[in-house]
């Protein structure tokens, strides 16, 4: 069956569509690698030079790494796969604080050292810094992925769900269905019981169960699904799907390779 | 990106059972599912003994005809490679 997409909506950090042609196992796929797999930049190490605020350096070191980054995950490799000694540019990059309290600071007080790395809000509180209260920091931001920690995942809410059909097969208009559904799939319109929009079905079956006609029908469709997708501004919607997609695209590829060379 | 890393565990005239070093779910149930796919596939499976801990190992068990049984997981691995080029082409008219 040939796969088809609609976009229903599409946003820099939200993304709702439906794709049809695809079988469960490639769906699964494609939500775990979004999730789990496709890599991002965060901050993984904290130099304290000076630290008299009130969290001590783990709780800071946890807050920092936990602020999402705006990268190209592109332009970076993992730190174990780098051909370098001790860290370079391309595994590696840093940002850091300095400031003296009273002041409050924000994500957007993290200074990057590559111009290629932001925060992706400016208004995530770090520390409140009272009266000469300081913090003097060096942060080193890897790339890494959601499978090793969380502040690494890309995709902070990802799941589908199949296209229901829902169908009235016989009907005495009684409107119990259109009380009884928590989606407002039913409607009634001039006394008739119709189907308004089914597909925010949730296949509770609340509706076949009150129906005295046992004239409902609920069905899924196996190999279409309803993606909903939302990223914390490290990555657009869009570039999340499209990179997942290449990645277990490349990795199918690499595993053909290497069975080639196997069955010869 | 690594390189997917194969460990031939056992290997017959229509049996195989490889260990899928550094994988997961995300792929083996992916490649399963298109195993399962083909007529000629008795048996496709695979399991991780230790959540976290262990590679997945999978097993194949082919009909006996043409193809050897690394040939059937080749075929399999050609249909998801065929079905993501596809979305990846349908994705930039639409997503992008």
């Amino acid at each position: 069956m040939a796969i088809e997409i609609n976009v229903i909506e599409l946003t820099e950090r939200y993304a709702k569509f439906i794709i049809s042609g695809l079988t469960p196992a490639s769906a699964n796929a494609l939500r775990r690698c979004m999730i789990n797999e496709v890599p991002r930049m965060a901050i993984d190490e904290v130099n304290f030079y000076e630290n008299t605020s009130v969290l001590f350096d783990e709780q800071l070191a946890l807050r920092l790494g936990l602020i999402p980054l705006r990268a190209d995950p592109g332009l970076y490799v993992l730190e174990d796969e780098c051909t370098c000694e001790d860290g370079c540019s391309l595994c590696q990059s840093t940002a850091s604080i300095s400031a003296e309290g009273p002041i409050k600071i924000y994500s957007s007080d993290l200074v990057m050292g590559d111009e290629n790395i932001s925060v992706a809000d400016d208004n995530i509180l770090i520390v409140d810094l009272k009266d000469g209260q300081k913090l003097l920091l060096n942060a080193i931001i890897k790339l890494g992925t959601g499978e090793m920690h969380a502040k690494w995942q890309n995709a902070v809410v990802c799941g589908y769900k199949n296209i229901p059909h829902v169908s009235i097969t016989d009907c005495n208009d009684c409107g119990r269905c259109v009380d009884v559904c928590p989606r407002d799939v039913f409607k009634c319109v001039d006394g008739r019981v119709m189907i308004g929009d089914d597909i925010n079905c949730s296949c509770c079956n609340l509706c076949v169960e009150a129906c005295e006609l046992d004239g409902i029908v609920i069905e899924e469709d196996p190999e279409a699904f309803l993606f909903k997708l939302e990223t914390d501004g490290g990555m657009t919607a869009s570039a999340l799907i499209v990179y997942a997609v290449r990645m277990l695209r490349d990795k199918a590829v690499r595993l053909k390779s290497v069975l080639e060379r196997f069955s010869h | 990106m690594k390189d997917v890393e194969l460990k031939v565990l056992r290997e017959g005239t229509n049996e195989l059972e490889l260990e899928f070093v550094g994988e997961g779910h995300t792929f083996m149930n992916l490649l399963k599912s298109s195993l399962l796919e083909d007529p000629d596939v008795l048996v496709a499976t695979y399991d991780i003994k230790f959540m976290n801990i262990s590679n997945p190992i999978m097993y194949l068990k082919t009909r006996e005809g043409d193809r050897n049984p690394y040939q059937v997981l080749g075929d399999a691995v050609d249909r998801i490679i065929t079905k993501f080029d596809e979305l990846s082409a349908k994705l930039v008219g639409v997503i992008i």
